[in-house]
């Protein structure tokens, strides 16, 4: 078990890298290198004018911010003061004046599902620059799984296999378990009140293809979640900014751990939830998310993420979406997988 | 000959505060081009070349230049109002998209590659300020005191509220998802914005920055875009996007007044300035549809270049 608190060392060794800051910021991610070397390097407007949480600016970040081009100057500061300068989400998350929301993760950081987490994270915390709260991940091995204490987390990130996930789902049973990896149908067959599925079932991918293929007979064509050249809704933005933060392109499990974020931390902000029961309850009633893929997102009563699928070639690049226009209707998400846990005789 | 010399003085002076043109310049994002109508006869009078991808679109307060965000060139395009002749261009900023000109001649650019605002002063180019804001900044609004700046953010799902002249965030209003264009009422206490996942329009109160009203548009199609507000107050003109049509609201009870049909893809609009008439950009028709204000009907639709994205009129 992998658990961090503010006397850990730096979890994300990688981020920054070495080079762009004195340190890493301790406890967890807070910053992806590229904001983080922005700031550093230029110091200027835009930190006085980015009000943190409350409506009224701190008076006291114009000083910060002069003390910071001491810091670039060569002028040694004590540790707390670097700690303070170099972290500036710390400093606040450390006097109390933000309300932390901590999730945990279970799988591997070597993943992209990590990368995109990991993004999300950030993304959540630069709107909880002008919301007030902040954002902090935690995270395990899948073989740890029994060993995490529930307590304290408002949501639960899975990026394991189906065992694992369903093993999260019992430990966790009052939180939302949200799967960014595992395609299982078998999953969404057996409607477990607290699995979320972010990613696509092997169905939803089955389908998306089929209708590929009734308009492109004989063609190569494989569906995914994500593509890493989809421009639309503005998927172009969430691509470059990833491919920017983690030098990768974007697959289907960066984007849906990114997605799993965006959702939970989108509905802290906006309802002020703190329970993970509430947060759960919100997730499966009361969704409305923007995935960057143009849809106001919601779960099926399965779990399932209704969700626009991509299209690519044998070469690999994006040829297509589904619902397939033409073969369905272009809203008709439904037409992918199971579309309820109440479908009589729906195989696969 | 002296007597000359003043006359062609005095001209230049006068040409200062030009009587406007009464033309309605439309940007076509995909033709690269800008199209001029005449505002009496609703006719195409001439097509200007600015460079790639031109999109948001404004006037100068004195009515004598005509900007245009030209995105592919990370400029903004200076056009004299009289000429129709390119003046010059400025840089500003990555991906310039949309903007707003305040009372005082600066522009407020929303960059949407980079998280902030600025401030540019078209006469010089230089920039002014930088606000650093929610990620994929969009839409821009201007108070009409202009003490008051409303930027969207697109994946942050706010409205920040910047300070004008000191360029600090006063407020930031969680929105639905997408928020897109806002739109300030005459004595600047109610602001209008859009949403366009959420398919919502929300009424704010500018003094507490609460959110006292939603409207959900109905049609699941509708992605609601631009915004403007009638010059009496009552009415609130929508652009639909995928709906194809313009949502009239009660600006007071937020209530559907009707739907306009207008052409595909409808995301621009722009009200003459008596409010009589109010013009709409078709993206996917690759037209501009022009309602009466009076019965909301469409008196006449434009063909312009390929994806008109923004309007502006010279009255």
């Amino acid at each position: 078990m992998k658990t961090i608190s503010a006397s850990d060392k730096p979890l994300f060794r990688q981020f920054p890298p070495a080079g762009t800051g004195p340190h890493a910021c301790p406890r967890q991610y807070r910053r992806p290198p590229t904001v983080r070397a922005t700031t550093a390097g230029r110091p200027r407007q835009s930190a006085p004018g980015a009000t943190p949480g409350l409506l009224r600016p701190s008076p006291g970040r114009r000083g910060l911010f002069l003390l910071w081009r001491r810091l670039l100057g060569g002028v040694a500061l004590s540790g707390l003061m670097l700690l303070a300068l170099t972290c500036p989400d710390y400093a606040v998350a450390g006097a109390g004046a933000k309300t932390e929301t901590r999730f945990a993760f279970i799988g591997d950081e070597s993943g992209s599902a990590y990368d995109g987490v990991k993004q999300g994270i950030h993304e959540a915390n630069l709107q909880g620059r002008f919301s007030g709260q902040s954002y902090s991940l935690h995270v395990f091995a899948g073989k740890d799984i029994d060993k995490i204490d529930p307590a304290g987390f408002i949501a639960i990130i899975v990026a394991a296999n189906a065992d694992a996930l369903q093993q999260a789902g019992r430990r966790f049973k009052d939180h939302a378990v949200l799967n960014v990896s595992a395609h299982d149908d078998a999953l969404r067959k057996t409607c477990v009140s607290n699995l979320l599925h972010v990613i696509p079932s092997k169905k939803m991918l089955d389908d998306a293809k089929a209708q590929w293929l009734q308009k492109a007979p004989g063609a190569e064509a494989r569906a995914s979640g994500w593509h890493h050249d989809f421009v639309k809704f503005a998927a172009r933005d969430l691509n470059k900014r990833f491919r920017k933060g983690f030098a990768r392109p974007m697959d289907q499990y960066a984007w849906a751990g990114w997605a799993a974020v965006k959702m939970t931390s989108d509905s802290v902000a906006r309802k002020g939830l703190t329970s993970p029961a509430a947060l759960l309850d919100h997730l499966k009633t009361d969704l409305s998310f923007d995935g960057q893929k143009g849809l106001d997102m919601n779960f099926r009563d399965t779990g399932q993420l209704r969700q626009l699928l991509l299209i690519s070639n044998a070469a690999g690049e994006l040829v297509g979406e589904a619902p397939v226009r033409g073969v369905v209707k272009p809203d008709a998400v439904d037409s992918l997988g199971l579309a309820s846990c109440y479908t009589k005789g729906t195989s696969g | 000959m002296k007597h000359f010399i003043i006359a062609i003085l005095l001209a230049g002076c006068f040409q200062v505060a030009q009587a406007a043109s009464n033309r309605i310049f439309v940007t076509n994002e995909r033709s690269n081009d800008i199209t001029v109508i005449d505002g009496s006869s609703l006719e195409v009078e001439k097509t200007i070349k600015v460079g790639d991808r031109p999109r948001g679109i404004g006037i100068s307060p004195d009515g004598a230049e005509l900007y245009v965000a030209v995105s592919e060139d990370n400029a903004i395009a200076v056009i004299d109002l009289g000429s129709l002749e390119l003046l010059r261009k400025f840089e500003a900023g990555s991906d310039p998209e949309t903007f707003a000109v305040h009372p005082d001649g600066n522009i407020y650019i929303s960059n949407e590659d980079d998280a902030k605002a600025s401030v540019f002063d078209p006469a010089t180019g230089r920039q002014l300020a930088e606000i650093q804001v929610g990620l994929e900044p969009e839409g821009v609004a201007i108070s009409p005191d202009g003490k008051h700046v409303i930027v969207t953010s697109e994946s942050t799902n706010m409205l920040h509220v910047i300070q004008v002249p000191e360029h600090t965030i006063i407020a930031n209003i969680l929105v639905g998802a997408r928020p897109r264009a806002a739109v300030f009422n005459n004595s600047g206490d109610l602001a209008y914005a859009t949403s366009e996942i959420s398919g919502e329009v929300k009424k704010i109160d500018m003094t507490s920055y609460e959110v006292i009203a939603v409207k959900k548009i109905a049609d699941e199609k509708a992605k609601p875009k631009d915004v403007i507000l009638s010059k009496d107050e009552t009415k609130l003109y929508v652009a639909g996007g995928r709906a194809n049509q313009i949502i009239v609201l009660d600006a007071d009870t937020m209530e559907l007044i009707k739907g306009i049909p207008v052409g595909k893809r409808v995301w621009g609009l722009a009200m003459s300035r008596d409010g009589k008439r109010v013009f709409t950009t078709n993206g996917v028709s690759g037209t501009v549809s022009v309602i009466d204000t009076e019965d909301d009907e469409v008196i006449k639709t434009i063909t312009v270049g390929k994806f008109p994205w923004g309007v502006v009129i010279d009255d």
